[in-house]
C-alpha cells in the first residue's frame, strides 16, 4: 500500500506541477508589498495603544498579590534558557529552536505534545478554549544529535499563552490537564504518571513504548506540565529517546511560569 | 526515500542564492528565482489538500505574496520553501473548510479532473484524500508526496513525531479502505509508529 501510494502520489504531483498556472512573480511582489504596508500600519497603531496602556495600568499580578509597576530587568529572559535545562550526557548538547510568536490564529506550528498533539496542536492552538486572537510565544531546544531519521533524540518545547482573563487561563489549564489524563485511555500503550504534590502545577512523567510490529518506532519518554498565573498559561514538554532522559522536574515548570509572568 | 531536507519541495528546489554571477542578487531577483524554481511543486503539494487546482493556485500565490512581504527575514532563513509550504497549506485548508459545506462530493471529484492528464486512479485518490481529516491529509502529502522525514513533518505540523506516525497509520488505513485495498490493516491496528 505504501509503495503504491507513493507511486500514485508522485505521478499526481508531476502532473499537477506541469499543469500549474503560476502568476507572474512581479504581481505577487506587488501584493506582498501591499501586505507589508498594511502590517506596518497595524503595528504602529498597536504600539500606540500599548504605550497608552502602560501609562495607566499596573502589571496584573495573580492571586491577590499587590499590583506592581516593576518591569523585569532589561535583558532578563522571559522563557527558559539553555542554562536552565538539565544536563545531557557527553556528546549531546541543547540547540535552541527558532522562537515563534504571534496570535494563535496565525500560528503555523507551535508545539509538540505527545498524545495531546492532535488536541492542542496548530496546533497548540486549536484547543477550543484558545481563541484566534490569543497571543502566544513558543520556544524550545532540541538535542544536538536529532538530525537523522531513525535517531530521534529529544525536544523541549515551552509555550506561553496570554489568555483574555484569569478565568480563561484557569479553564485552559484544567482542560489540558484533563486531556493529558485521558491520554492513557486514548493511547493504551501510553503510560503517564501525575506528580500531584503541587496541584497548581500538574506535572507528568510519561513513557510511550515502541511497538514491535511497527518499524521504525521508538521508545520515548517525556515530561509534560501546565501552569498558569493570572491570565498567563505555560505549557512545558519534553519528549525524546535520549537515555537517561534529561532530568526535567516540576521546578522547570515553576521557573518557566515565573519568567513568563515577569516577562509580561 | 523520505530523507529530504525540510526545504525539499521538488527537484528544482533551492534556497534563494545570495549571489550569482558578477554581482549579488537583489532581493527581488532572489525572490523571483526562488518563485520560479518552487512554485509548480508548491501547487503540487497543495492540490491534494484541496482537490481543486484553482484553489491550490490561489493559496500558493497568496503564500508567496506573504513571503515577499517579509522577505528580509524569510529570504535569509534556512528554509523559505518550508515557510511558503506551511502557509500555503494552511491557507488552502482554511479555504477548503469554508467551502466544504457548500460543495457536494461530485463537484470535488470534477474539480480533481481539472488537472490535464489525470488518470482515474488519481481522481479516486484525490477524492479519498478529501474525505480524510485535515491533519491526516497533510501528513500524507508531506510524508508521501514530498518525501519529508517524520521529524520535519512533525515540526511543520506543530505536533510530535508520535502524532505524525499515528496520523500516517490512520490515514493509510482510511485510504486503503477507500481505494479498495483488501490488505489494509484493521482500524484497531496499533498507531504509535510507522508501518513497515
Amino acid at each position: 500500500m505504501t509503495t503504491e501510494l507513493d507511486r500514485t502520489l508522485h505521478a499526481l504531483r508531476d502532473l499537477t506541477a506541469a499543469a500549474a498556472r503560476p502568476e507572474p512573480a512581479s504581481a505577487l511582489r506587488v501584493r506582498g508589498a501591499r501586505l507589508r504596508r498594511r502590517r506596518h500600519a497595524t503595528r504602529i497603531a498597536a504600539a500606540a495603544v500599548t504605550l497608552g496602556l502602560l501609562g495607566t495600568a499596573a502589571w496584573a499580578w495573580p492571586d491577590g498579590a499587590p499590583a506592581q509597576r516593576t518591569r523585569p530587568p532589561v535583558g532578563a529572559p522571559a522563557v527558559l534558557t539553555g542554562d536552565d535545562l538539565p544536563p545531557l550526557r557527553d556528546g549531546i548538547t541543547w540547540t535552541p529552536r527558532q522562537p515563534q510568536s504571534g496570535k494563535a490564529g496565525d500560528s503555523v506550528s507551535a508545539l509538540a505534545v505527545t498524545c495531546l498533539g492532535e488536541l492542542i496542536g496548530p496546533s497548540a492552538l486549536r484547543n477550543p478554549l484558545v481563541g484566534p486572537d490569543v497571543p502566544y510565544m513558543s520556544t524550545g531546544f532540541d538535542t544536538s544529535n536529532r538530525t537523522a531519521r531513525g535517531r530521534f533524540g529529544g525536544s523541549m518545547v515551552e509555550l506561553v499563552l496570554h489568555m483574555s482573563d484569569d478565568a480563561a487561563a484557569e479553564a485552559l489549564v484544567a482542560d489540558l490537564a484533563a486531556r493529558m489524563g485521558d491520554c492513557t485511555t486514548r493511547e493504551p500503550t501510553f503510560h503517564g504518571t501525575l506528580d500531584d504534590r503541587h496541584p497548581e502545577l500538574p506535572w507528568w512523567s510519561w513513557s510511550y513504548p515502541r511497538d514491535p510490529r511497527i518499524v521504525p518506532s521508538f521508545d520515548t519518554q517525556g515530561f509534560q506540565g501546565f501552569a498558569r498565573s493570572g491570565r498567563t498559561v505555560v505549557v512545558l514538554e519534553y519528549e525524546g529517546t535520549v537515555q537517561p532522559p534529561p532530568a526535567f522536574t516540576v521546578e522547570h515548570l515553576r521557573t518557566a511560569l515565573a519568567r513568563a509572568v515577569a516577562g509580561g | 526515500m523520505h530523507g529530504g531536507g525540510s526545504g525539499s519541495v521538488g527537484p528544482d528546489t533551492a534556497a534563494p542564492e545570495q549571489g550569482g554571477g558578477d554581482r549579488p542578487q537583489e532581493p527581488h531577483e532572489q525572490f523571483d528565482a526562488f518563485y520560479a524554481s518552487t512554485v509548480r511543486w508548491m501547487v503540487a503539494a497543495v492540490y491534494p489538500l484541496t482537490g481543486s487546482l484553482a484553489d491550490a493556485e490561489d493559496a500558493v500565490h497568496e503564500a508567496y505574496a506573504r513571503a515577499w512581504s517579509r522577505w528580509s527575514t524569510i529570504g535569509d532563513g534556512a528554509d523559505p520553501a518550508g515557510w511558503v509550504r506551511v502557509v500555503a497549506q494552511r491557507l488552502a485548508v482554511s479555504a477548503w473548510r469554508k467551502a466544504r459545506n457548500r460543495r457536494r462530493a461530485h463537484e470535488r471529484s470534477e474539480a480533481a479532473a481539472t488537472v490535464p492528464g489525470i488518470e482515474p486512479d488519481h481522481v479516486a485518490l484525490v477524492a479519498a484524500l478529501q474525505r480524510l481529516p485535515v491533519p491526516q491529509r497533510r501528513v500524507i502529502v508531506l510524508f508521501h508526496l514530498l518525501d519529508l522525514p517524520v521529524e520535519t513533518v512533525a515540526r511543520e505540523m506543530g505536533c510530535s513525531e508520535g502524532a505524525v506516525r499515528v496520523r500516517l497509520t490512520r490515514a493509510r488505513q482510511a485510504l486503503a479502505r477507500a481505494l479498495g485495498n483488501v490488505d489494509a490493516p484493521p482500524e484497531a491496528a496499533p498507531t504509535t509508529g510507522l508501518e513497515a
